[in-house]
């Protein structure tokens, strides 16, 4: 019986194809750079489909971060603000927390909490009933608390998803400075690997904002990241009464001064171009907002500098504060 | 090519392809404006070659493979490849006309693909743009190094078992080698065992198929040298897959 040359065609691709494998693998796995999956599928980290999730991702972290922590119905769901309710805010929950044992006596009594009606119409009062299914779905009735190992999990879950939109977006203030405020928070965070992490958070935001001239908001990310790392040095001294090193205080004056330097330049080239007009009132509000808060604070280290240089002057840094604050006002 | 024209015939007349074509020809457009650009337009042309390459593996993975496994059970099933067999079509040709069928109607689903990630998103700077055209070309054959032989697969797993299976196992083999990977290599950082390591090595690295950081980042073209590399060896991987699913390939149930 003969073979027919298409039976051989088979094997000889399996073979082939095999031995072209192995040798484009082999050379592909070398020693200065390995073969390694770049964990970032079709770019989506870091590109405009990114910052859309990491905005997107803040409302799951908000529900899990209410649900699990404060173990109150999310404020975006329920349309109360903070505050608005003494009945079932975050002040009540907190009292209740697991360590403690306690139960959620405020908070599981009577009825789940009904938003009070702000408007008669038939529209409204049809969208409120809507929202008051939605806050009764949600309302704890479960007398006992989370339990210690549980609320563990749910921390572990939030830094998952916290890590997971700064990723996406190291530019975003949101995304990073609720990343950096869990992490440093004693009850979450506060262990030296934490610390560790949010320094990397923090040098990784920074060096995202080096990348960009276009956007003047990364920037202010990076200030406050720069802010963020100078507390985070500067408190073993504070802890220990003593004053701050000039070398710490000068080093975080520049890195901190380069970056707003750099937003005010780029936000006014961004409205020269219109890019700013794009913006909402209320996004452009915000970010002026956010940028005197940093200006305000960077202004402390000027004083700082000035007392640590001549220490042997009167020291009453809040009134020299004080005065420069007052100067700032129009 | 009878064989082929009946294929193509069926699949035309089906119509699902037109969703996808729909799919690719118009989200490249709509979907950045939802994204946060309005601080910084020069996002908006990247997010359009980077969405473009994003729905044509969607479709790949989501509309061809699933065809090819349905096209291969259902000829299988009715008897259709048992007829062409009696009239002297080979096995061989019969897998490629199949593939060929199936791959024409998806050919136009890479030529939107191509033109819109090179067209509508091409960088100003003469040297970028022409960066921008190279990798576009090394991307178009990196994808088809990865789609073409599984395609293949499906279709000849199609023939023997029934459609989802093969569907399920040559997408199954399509993520694997896309994210899974990923996860394994999560899992190895601190792990030594042997049998997982190689499980690695013999893993399909089809992740390195994926250049669209390279548009999305404008990190300029593969270097001639890797690039050759990495298409030897998906390139292998290619050969191995085709002669595996002639081994699979039956004109009759």
């Amino acid at each position: 019986m003969t073979m027919k040359p298409s039976q051989f065609a088979s094997p000889v691709l399996i073979a082939g194809g095999l031995a072209l494998a192995v040798g484009g693998l082999s050379s592909l796995n070398h020693e200065s750079s390995p073969l390694r999956h770049s964990r970032n599928p079709f770019a989506i980290q870091g590109s405009a489909y990114g910052k859309l999730l990491a905005r997107l991702s803040e409302t799951t972290i908000d529900r899990v971060w209410h649900l699990g922590v404060e173990q109150i119905v999310p404020h975006y769901m329920s349309g109360i603000g903070h505050g608005q309710n003494g009945h079932d805010d975050h002040g009540t929950a907190a009292t209740a927390s697991p360590a403690k044992g306690a139960l959620l006596k405020s908070a599981v009594a009577g009825t789940p909490v009904v938003a009070s009606p702000q408007s008669k119409t038939l529209l409204h009062q049809g969208k409120r009933w809507f929202q008051d299914r939605v806050i009764a779905q949600h309302h704890r009735t479960n007398p006992n608390s989370l339990t210690d190992r549980h609320l563990a999990t749910v921390y572990r879950d939030i830094e998952e998803m916290l890590l997971r939109s700064f990723k996406l977006d190291p530019t975003h203030y949101g995304a990073y400075d609720s990343y950096h405020l869990f992490l440093t928070t004693h009850d979450f965070g506060g262990t030296p690997e934490a610390n560790e992490q949010a320094v990397r958070v923090a040098n990784a935001a920074i060096a995202a904002a080096f990348q960009e001239n276009e956007d003047p908001e990364p920037w202010l990310t990076a200030a406050a990241a720069g802010m963020n790392l100078y507390l985070m040095d500067a408190a073993p001294y504070m802890q220990k009464g003593e004053t701050i090193p000039l070398g710490i205080l000068k080093e975080y004056r520049d890195k901190i001064g380069y970056c707003l330097t750099r937003f005010e330049e780029i936000q006014a080239q961004s409205e020269k171009v219109g890019n700013w007009d794009r913006l909402s009132t209320e996004r452009q509000m915000e970010i002026a907002e956010r940028n005197l808060f940093a200006k305000r604070t960077f202004k402390q280290f000027d004083a700082m500098i000035a007392r640590a240089e001549h220490p042997t002057t009167p020291a009453t840094p809040e009134s020299d504060v004080a005065k420069r604050e007052e100067s700032d006002q129009p | 090519m009878e064989l082929y024209k009946l294929t193509l015939a069926s699949i035309l007349s089906r119509k699902t392809f037109a969703i996808f074509a729909f799919l690719i020809l118009t989200l490249p457009f709509a979907l950045p404006m939802m994204t946060p650009w309005e601080s910084k337009p020069s996002l908006l042309e990247p997010a359009r070659a980077q969405m473009a390459w994003m729905l044509l593996w969607t479709a790949a993975i989501g509309w061809l493979l699933f065809q090819g496994a349905t096209i291969g059970d259902r000829w299988a099933s009715h008897g259709i490849l048992e007829y062409f067999k009696t009239l002297g079509v080979s096995r061989w040709r019969q897998m490629g006309q199949l593939w060929l069928s199936c791959f024409t109607v998806f050919a136009g689903m890479m030529v939107i693909t191509f033109i819109i990630s090179t067209f509508t998103a091409m960088p100003g700077d003469a040297v970028e743009a022409r960066h921008w055209l190279v990798t576009n070309l090394q991307y178009v054959l990196l994808f088809l190094l990865v789609i073409a032989p599984l395609l293949a697969l499906s279709i000849a797993l199609g023939t023997r078992f029934n459609g989802a299976a093969a569907y399920a196992v040559t997408i199954g083999i399509a993520l694997y080698g896309l994210f899974g990977i990923g996860y394994l290599e999560v899992f190895l950082a601190d792990n030594d065992n042997p049998v997982l390591n190689v499980l690695y090595l013999v893993s399909p690295h089809y992740h390195l198929s994926d250049l669209t950081s390279r548009l999305v980042f404008k990190l300029g073209a593969i270097e001639a040298a890797e690039l050759t590399r990495i298409a030897a060896y998906l390139g292998g991987l290619a050969l191995l897959t085709v002669g595996v699913s002639y081994q699979f390939f039956r004109e009759g149930k």
